[in-house]
């Protein structure tokens, strides 16, 4: 579960984030859109706790997201489309004990996740290997299992097409539709309607730091042709009215 | 905290010996560079400056042979007389490093005149360009006071008659030297130890400051690039922990590397002084290996913060090269500094202080109040140095640079 309340973010004088609020529920999957810049990215790392909101909290699974940060870090599970976030000079199964470690799992009990992790991603076969030598397929599986080594409820996932190909792009969906099955709260971003529309439960529209609209994707369908969801769409990631 | 710092630490090192060109130079390039150019130095010093005094040699050439100046000089091993046509290009070619110009009232003045300067009747010409022309003028003082010693001798004597006083003053002095110190007064060996002396804290800053460079840039602005400082920042570690483990790591690295150097210099001590008193001891050798740690636990720190501020390794490089080469320069200070002559208000200045204590150990006259003031500086700036750049990185602003 996700609280978000009225988060705000300034760099500078540049105003990033302008209270932003919002809800994910269990087992829900909240896609965040909007362009570059809108600040999608901003909203996640709040949340992983990279950024402190100049106002505004939240609370992951309960725990405040300024009060707890070291809870709330335990609850998450980042993953990013572009950069794997892997260190290349370890193998994979040397990668994934080493944040489980940073997690604060024993050795023994990091040891097994690893190798039940390799196994339920198919890469038992080269989890030995150091992670420069892999194919960016086998990385970002290996990224994946990275990003749930500890068993997170919450998973943020910041552009996770971004710079892949099809093939990659399905294994990080399918994943993602797997993490929602278990009962996952998921906040994923993207400047992709499609992606978006296709993966997401629920839609949140940002420009300029600011939620433009917020919306059950489902309903829309409902209302809409696919073509008329991707003009309003349009209009609101530009910073139009809601105009089929 | 310092469970997850020491997890962060062995990865880093595990990353670094696995990167395996990086772990070789940052060992074998300073173990090998610094006594390379001691060497270099030495050889090229060794070209115009003789092994000894027995050695020693000056080419010469004069305007006059029927003088008393001309006769002394001639009667020493160490000048070598030459006739010439042409002075200057006799000089230019080598063929002879001195030509002196005797005034003709020389012999006269001699006999005659109370007080005798030999300076007013004679004129060298030498090419100031040329380290061996140079090196052999500056070695004419030592024939001018010896004849104007032995000048004053005849006088004592009252040698009237100009044969008498060419008698008196074709005296080898130059063998009466060589055999009064023998081996014991080796100039080659002389001036390896004051090359050493004078490059070693300099050499020792430059290896502990660019040893943990590469390093520090791949631990801190490295994680940028690569994508994973955000992975790495979203773990149960925290940020204190995170960069704790980095510090040690660049500190391991620096260390190895200054300590690389050190060895790389014993070693050399050992071959070019073997069996000399010049040997590094037990003791001097741990004061150096501890001076070591203090500057590469500092550089670490401040490599670190720059790593930490930069945008890309490239940012990181531009910062911290010249910042290295910048704590090279108080060193340079303590170049005509003499080991009495260390003023202890003086040893809070960074860097020189490092130098002063350096220098001491080298020519083994280690003080241990030196020693302990300066590691008490280095603990401090190392301190302050850590502060730093741990509070650049808890900054959002400054790690994401937005």
């Amino acid at each position: 579960m996700i609280k978000i309340n009225n988060i705000s973010k300034k760099f500078g004088k540049t105003l990033a984030l302008d209270k932003v609020g919002f809800e994910v529920g269990d087992g829900e999957i909240v896609g965040l859109l909007g362009e570059n810049g809108a600040g999608k990215s901003t909203l996640l790392r709040i949340l992983s706790t990279i950024f402190v909101p100049c106002s505004g909290n939240a609370e992951i699974n309960g725990f405040d997201l300024l009060k707890n940060p070291d809870e709330v870090r335990k609850n998450i599970g980042i993953l990013f489309g572009s950069e794997v976030g892997l260190y290349e000079r370890l193998t994979a199964k040397e990668n994934l004990e080493y944040f489980a470690k940073l997690n604060g799992m024993s050795a023994e009990k990091s040891k097994e996740r690893a190798d039940e992790l390799a196994e339920r991603f198919s890469f038992s076969d080269y989890q030995n290997k150091q992670v420069g030598t892999l194919s960016k397929g086998m990385k970002q599986k290996v990224a994946i299992a990275r990003s749930i080594i500890h068993n997170p409820s919450v998973m943020l996932f910041d552009e996770p097409d971004s710079g892949l190909d099809f093939k990659a792009a399905k294994t990080i969906f399918d994943f993602m539709e797997t993490c929602k099955s278990e009962g996952k709260s998921i906040i994923f971003s993207s400047h992709s309607m499609e992606n978006i529309k296709n993966y997401s439960d629920r839609m949140v529209v940002i420009h300029k730091g600011q939620i433009v609209k917020t919306f059950v994707v489902e309903e829309y369908r409902q209302k809409y042709s696919e073509r008329e969801i991707n003009d309003i769409l349009f209009n609101l990631v530009c910073g139009g009215e809601e105009d089929a | 905290m310092l469970k997850k710092a020491m997890m962060v630490f062995f990865k880093e090192m595990k990353c670094i010996v696995r990167d395996t060109r990086t772990f070789v130079f940052g060992l074998l390039l300073p173990l090998l560079l610094v006594p390379g150019i001691l060497f270099a130095v030495n050889f090229s010093l060794s070209s115009f400056v003789p092994s000894s005094p027995t050695n020693m040699s000056v080419k010469m050439a004069f305007s006059d042979k029927n003088n008393a100046f001309y006769k002394f000089c001639s009667s020493q091993s160490g000048v070598v007389v030459k006739d010439v046509k042409d002075p200057k290009k006799a000089i230019s070619s080598g063929e002879i490093e001195v030509y002196v110009t005797v005034d003709p009232s020389i012999n006269e003045a001699i006999l005659n005149v109370e007080t005798f300067k030999l300076r007013d009747f004679v004129k060298y010409e030498y090419d100031e360009t040329a380290m061996n022309s140079t090196t052999a003028k500056a070695l004419t003082s030592k024939y001018e006071s010896n004849f104007e010693s032995l000048v004053s001798g005849a006088k004592q004597e009252n040698i009237s008659n100009i044969n008498d006083l060419y008698e008196f003053l074709s005296v080898d002095l130059d063998a009466g030297i060589a055999d009064e110190f023998g081996d014991d007064l080796n100039i080659s060996e002389n001036i390896n130890l004051i090359c050493f002396v004078l490059l070693v804290p300099t050499m020792l800053v430059l290896y502990c400051g660019t040893s943990s460079m590469g390093t520090a840039s791949e631990l801190g602005v490295g994680e940028k690039e690569r994508g994973t400082l955000e992975s790495l920042l979203s773990t149960g570690a925290n940020r204190v922990s995170i960069v704790l483990g980095k510090l040690f790591a660049t500190t391991a690295m620096g260390a190895m590397g200054g300590l690389s150097a050190v060895i790389g210099l014993v070693a050399y001590m050992k071959l070019m002084f073997w069996g000399r008193p010049s040997q590094v001891s037990f003791f001097e050798g741990l004061c150096l290996v501890l001076i070591t740690l203090g500057l590469s636990l500092f550089f670490a720190a401040v490599n670190l913060a720059i790593s930490i501020y930069s945008k890309s390794y490239k940012e990181a490089q531009t910062y911290s090269l010249p910042l290295v080469m910048f704590c090279m320069a108080p060193t340079f200070f303590t170049y005509g500094l003499s080991p009495v002559d260390i003023d202890l208000a003086k040893l809070c200045i960074p860097m020189y202080n490092v130098a002063c204590v350096l220098k001491e150990i080298i020519s083994k006259s280690v003080n241990i109040l030196h020693v302990g003031i300066v590691a008490g500086w280095l603990i401090i700036y190392s301190l302050v140095a850590v502060a730093v750049m741990m509070k650049l990185f808890k900054k959002e602003d400054v790690i994401f640079r937005i």
